[in-house]
């Protein structure tokens, strides 16, 4: 992952360069040691290892040209499971009416699929099964307001 | 403090109480042997039941998961080969020569008992010197508070596993992200642009959900055997009883490995950063060397697979001083039950010793009555756990990944903070994929508001000078013990990762 440490440094220094930027931006308390004090401090720190990172990336890329390649293939999965989780959130707030009780069962089946589970009526069942009964715990036991259905 | 003591048990041996510490444990000894799933893990998706529970039953069940989850884990190292958890990962190397040897029931026994005699040391230790720390911790002052958590903070950065480097970048990291938010001081909304959700800061709630609960679940989803079960696992013959007895009798021969450990585990929880798999090295090595046939090891030697075992259950017990007396968690479990104490408005340190008597005695008490509970149910359990590894276990990750969201959307009741959970879920996979450790960028976040707020208050005191620090007696003490703690805990690293390039040589 010499690539990667080269790439993270870069973004280390950029992010610390825009965090010490944004704090000129705050206002003089009159304090010796103001807000902007530990923002500038922790900038500084991200450009110092972030600059340190990438040097180490490159310093150690001209002797690892041969290694193997990032199994990239690897994140297919995790990145469909965090898209499902994104695309349940977004309609979890785009979509009020639908509510935690009809968008949660869905989710836990293709998440059971994406751990490999089959397509099959079981699966339907119990993520039918866990999605409603945690709903009746949380929100009807418990009284954690979660984002209800209009029809549930 | 005995009767401190004793009315802490009161309360956790009543029935409503001591319920959801079975329940904890039940769950804990479940989540610890299935590999892939961790006790942290299993402590993070009981977050959200915890919310609608009283503050003493909440860290009754989380003390249950903590306990059983980091035993258990060894059933699986011993009778197929697989550690449970990273803590029980030194265990294969001895408990797994005695499955093959046929003695799997005998190991599993004694693990349970050895482990149950350390957790209660290092629980007797955390109970007798917990509450004098704290009393002594009330003269602290801002710049002294400042300087522990630094200590803390540079601890857990450099010795957190994985090379210095990264480790360094993960600390940075969760610095930065403590900035956003209303300024301790000054009370300016910094790197909020405009969001009322950003001004309160960043969610406990979801850094440490999604970094060890959602990062946890991706990860898991490249490990195909998880999806498909181990498939067989051995018999065991001989009934439990006669396991125990052997077991009791083993522990008698074994009574100075089991002191050691203690000794081990207790030092290593109680140095923030390093954690109950650095500790069962740590216990493993340590016997090797006071071992009369050190042949043995790796071949099904009793004493070894006691060493890692009891130094990973007292790990427990010395985390806990940091934690609870000066507010520094120093592995990932005790953030979890920081985390939970926080959640019903109780913050950790020395007034939770005068003002939260009921729940630090009640949580010292069902540390002791976890660990017994443990043995006792962790017994009982072995053939049905067996089979239950050997079943395909793709249903649990729905739920788990569930209770990651409730769990999240309970801190704040709002979406934001799953939506944050979800980002660090996501980065604490890549990292976890890049080999940058997790440990520190949490405890960074969680410590660096301590020491700047600490920091400045204690310049307003000092007429904005820092120099004035050093006029303060506990303020230099503190500074040599902190010297003293860096440096020896490096040198016991320095030994563990020698330890591991010899393994693998």
């Amino acid at each position: 992952m010499v690539l990667a440490d080269t790439v993270v440094g870069a973004g280390l220094v950029a992010a610390g360069a825009v965090t010490g930027l944004l704090t000129l931006t705050f206002p003089d308390t009159g304090e010796r040691i103001g807000p902007a004090f530990a923002p500038r401090a922790v900038a500084g720190i991200l450009i110092v290892l972030g600059a340190a990172l990438a040097w180490q990336g490159l310093r150690r890329g001209r002797g690892a040209r041969r290694s193997a390649p990032p199994r990239l293939h690897e994140g297919g999965r995790p990145a469909a499971l965090v898209a499902s989780c994104a695309l349940y959130l977004w309609l979890l707030e785009s979509a009020p009416a639908l509510g935690f009780p009809l968008l949660t069962p869905p989710l836990l089946f293709l998440i059971g699929l994406l751990f490999g589970g089959r397509p099959t009526p079981g699966l339907a069942v119990s993520s039918i099964l866990l999605a409603e009964s945690s709903y009746l715990f949380f929100h009807v036991l418990l009284g954690l307001p979660l984002p209800r259905s209009a029809w549930f | 403090m005995l009767g401190d003591l004793l009315s802490g048990f009161q309360v956790v041996l009543a029935p409503g109480t001591f319920l959801y510490l079975l329940l904890g444990v039940v769950l804990g000894i479940v989540v610890g042997a299935l590999p892939g799933l961790t006790a942290t893990m299993a402590m993070i998706v009981l977050l959200p039941v915890t919310f609608g529970l009283p503050a003493i039953e909440s860290i009754q069940l989380l003390l249950g998961v903590f306990v059983a989850g980091i035993t258990a884990g060894s059933v699986t190292a011993i009778a197929v080969n697989i550690p449970g958890t990273p803590a029980s990962a030194p265990t294969v190397l001895d408990g797994y020569p005695l499955t093959l040897q046929g003695r799997a029931g005998e190991a599993i026994s004694v693990m349970y008992v050895t482990s149950m005699v350390g957790g209660i040391i290092a629980a007797l230790a955390c109970i007798i010197v917990a509450p004098q720390l704290a009393a002594f911790a009330l003269r602290f002052g801002p710049p002294e508070f400042s300087l522990l958590a630094l200590i803390g903070m540079s601890l857990v950065i450099t010795l957190a596993g994985g090379a210095l480097l990264k480790g360094l970048v993960a600390g940075a990291l969760g610095m930065a992200l403590a900035m956003v938010g209303v300024d301790p001081i000054s009370g300016y909304p910094r790197f909020a642009f405009g969001s009322r959700d950003l001004e309160g800061g960043i969610g406990y709630g979801a850094v440490i959900i999604g970094m060890f609960g959602f990062a946890e679940v991706l990860f898991s989803l490249e490990r195909a055997w998880q999806a498909h079960g181990t498939g067989a696992v051995p018999q065991i013959a001989g009934s439990t009883w006669s396991h125990l007895r052997i077991a009791l009798s083993r522990l008698v021969e074994l009574r100075w490995s089991v002191l050691r450990s203690s000794a081990v585990g207790i030092v290593i929880g109680a140095l923030p950063g390093l954690g109950s798999d650095i500790a069962a090295w740590i216990g493993y090595d340590v016997e090797k060397r006071f071992a009369k046939r050190p042949e043995e090891f790796g071949r099904g030697s009793l004493q070894g697979m006691t060493g890692c075992e009891v130094a990973n259950n007292s790990e427990a017990g010395g985390a806990l001083i940091p934690a609870l007396t000066f507010g520094i968690p120093g592995d990932p479990q005790t953030v979890v039950i920081l985390g939970a104490l926080m959640l019903h408005g109780i913050r950790p340190g020395p007034l939770l010793f005068t003002q939260h008597q009921e729940v630090i005695w009640s949580l010292f008490a069902g540390l002791v009555a976890a660990q017994a509970t443990t043995l006792v149910l962790g017994l009982l359990s072995v053939r049905p756990i067996l089979w239950l590894i050997s079943r395909p276990h793709h249903l649990l990750y729905p739920a788990i990944t569930l209770f990651c969201i409730v769990g999240a959307f309970s801190y704040g009741n709002s979406l934001f903070d799953v939506w944050l959970m979800l980002g660090f879920g996501l980065l604490g996979y890549v990292m976890r994929k890049l080999g940058y450790p997790i440990v520190p960028l949490v405890l960074a976040y969680i410590l660096t508001p301590m020491v700047e707020s600490e920091f400045r208050r204690g310049l307003l005191l000092h007429g904005n000078d820092p120099l004035g620090f050093l006029t303060r007696p506990l303020f230099v003490g503190l500074l040599v013990v902190g010297v003293l703690s860096f440096w020896s805990a490096s040198a016991l690293l320095l030994q563990v990762r020698r330890h591991g390039q010899l393994e693998r040589e």
